[in-house]
């Protein structure tokens, strides 16, 4: 059973296109909401993107938003372990070539959102971010863009 | 309890037979042996005292017949990973022992070599060392698993978890049991927070022992697929126009 994460811009698209029946992505947004239905993949949320997330919202909906995904989605914590897988990816980024100013900050977000889903088991992360993507490895593919469905719908 | 005999060969440029065996050359062989089962048995999760026996010590140049319960998978789990040089996939402390009889047994010039399916290989010494582990990483730490609960209670409180990296056996309280009892949560997928330790070990983190429960989550999902369309409603309106990527940008840089 494989466990996805994914990172902030993921989950806010794949709500908008679901939202939107006239989104050019809403078909395979519900395709793969289906194949979480049928537990052929599960879907967790790391905390640095929970709270990303609920910085495009009104603090006033805060508290409502929270319980809803405390209560329907598996949420993915930073504890020691994730540091230190967080410390690894960063590591190896730095050994590539040296990062430069702000592009550090964002690669430092990154490398936590990875190292929290690594530790809890996750497969996969799925990201818009183009930084994000070159990240992969450590055991942890990183793929841009939407979850898509990964079997033929069933007849 | 039903036990399996593995012929082992000990060899080595001064051992023709037995009688080239000194007693306590045999005695350290038994004992680092002996202790190699012991914590390969206890790493995976079987907790009786370990029936391993030598049940024949015979020429060639020695062989020695070992009994050993049958229902541990000896071969896939020890065995294999010590032939193949897999040793990331043993446990911390079967490598440990592993290392340290394979030191013995250098020093001597001699090699341990298994008959496995009409073959005889080299498991650990002189021929095929076993190199020494590196350090391991172990953090007390606590961790969130979601899971399905596959068995509650006894006599001895514990929640066991079925995840998709395994299973937990979590040691709990028995006010937690009863109220996941009360709850029906047999079957059903929880989330809950253990403390635990973990080791890290190439290819990922390993949960040494049993973790113990802190907290059972509020997490109790329905259909994931409602779940995300509930999301949508509850937030739809606060999302519509914004750019997804641009809202990262702004906030990561």
């Amino acid at each position: 059973m494989r466990v996805e994460a994914l990172d902030t811009d993921v989950l806010i698209a794949l709500l908008q296109a679901l939202e939107n029946p006239g989104h050019p992505e809403h078909a395979s947004a519900k395709a793969y909401l289906e194949e979480l239905s049928r537990g052929v993949r599960k879907v967790a949320l790391p905390l640095p993107v929970v709270s990303e997330f609920l910085t495009g919202l009104e603090p006033q909906k805060w508290p409502e938003v929270l319980a809803y995904l405390e209560k329907h989605f598996r949420l993915l914590e930073l504890n020691k372990a994730a540091a230190i897988e967080a410390a690894r990816f960063f590591k190896a980024r730095l050994d590539q070539e040296p990062l430069k100013g702000q592009e550090r900050q964002c690669v430092r977000t990154d490398t936590f959102i990875l190292g929290i889903a690594k530790v809890h088991g996750c497969t996969k992360v799925y990201t818009k971010d183009k930084r994000m993507a070159a990240l992969t490895g450590q055991g942890l593919e990183v793929e841009e863009g939407l979850p898509k469905a990964i079997q033929d719908p069933l007849l | 309890m039903k036990g399996k005999v593995y012929r082992l060969y000990l060899e080595g440029q001064d051992l023709l037979g037995p009688e080239n065996l000194p007693l306590k050359d045999l005695a350290v062989l038994l004992e680092g042996l002996g202790g190699l089962l012991e914590a390969f048995a206890l790493e995976q999760g079987y907790e009786e005292p370990l029936p391993a026996s030598l049940v024949g010590v015979r020429e060639g140049s020695v062989v020695l017949e070992v009994s050993v319960a049958a229902a541990l998978p000896l071969e896939e789990g020890l065995f294999r990973p010590l032939e193949e040089g897999q040793y990331h996939h043993l446990g911390p402390k079967t490598r440990e022992k592993a290392y340290l009889l394979s030191k013995e047994l250098v020093k001597e010039d001699r090699t341990l070599k298994l008959e496995r399916a009409g073959k005889v290989k080299p498991l650990l010494g002189a021929a095929h060392p076993v190199p020494a582990p590196t350090p391991l990483l172990v953090v007390e730490d606590v961790l969130t698993l979601y899971g399905e609960v596959i068995r509650l209670g006894g006599v001895e409180p514990k929640v066991d978890l079925r995840t998709p990296q395994g299973e937990y056996h979590i040691r709990a309280q028995r006010e937690d049991v009863k109220a996941l009892e009360e709850e029906n949560a047999l079957y059903r997928e929880i989330g809950v927070r253990v403390r635990a330790r973990l080791a890290w070990e190439e290819g990922g983190w390993r949960v040494l022992g049993h973790p113990e429960l802190l907290e059972v989550l509020p997490y109790r999902p329905g259909d994931p697929q409602e779940a995300f369309i509930g999301l949508a409603r509850l937030v739809g309106e606060a999302l519509r126009g914004l750019d997804p990527e641009e809202h990262v940008r702004r906030l990561r840089g």
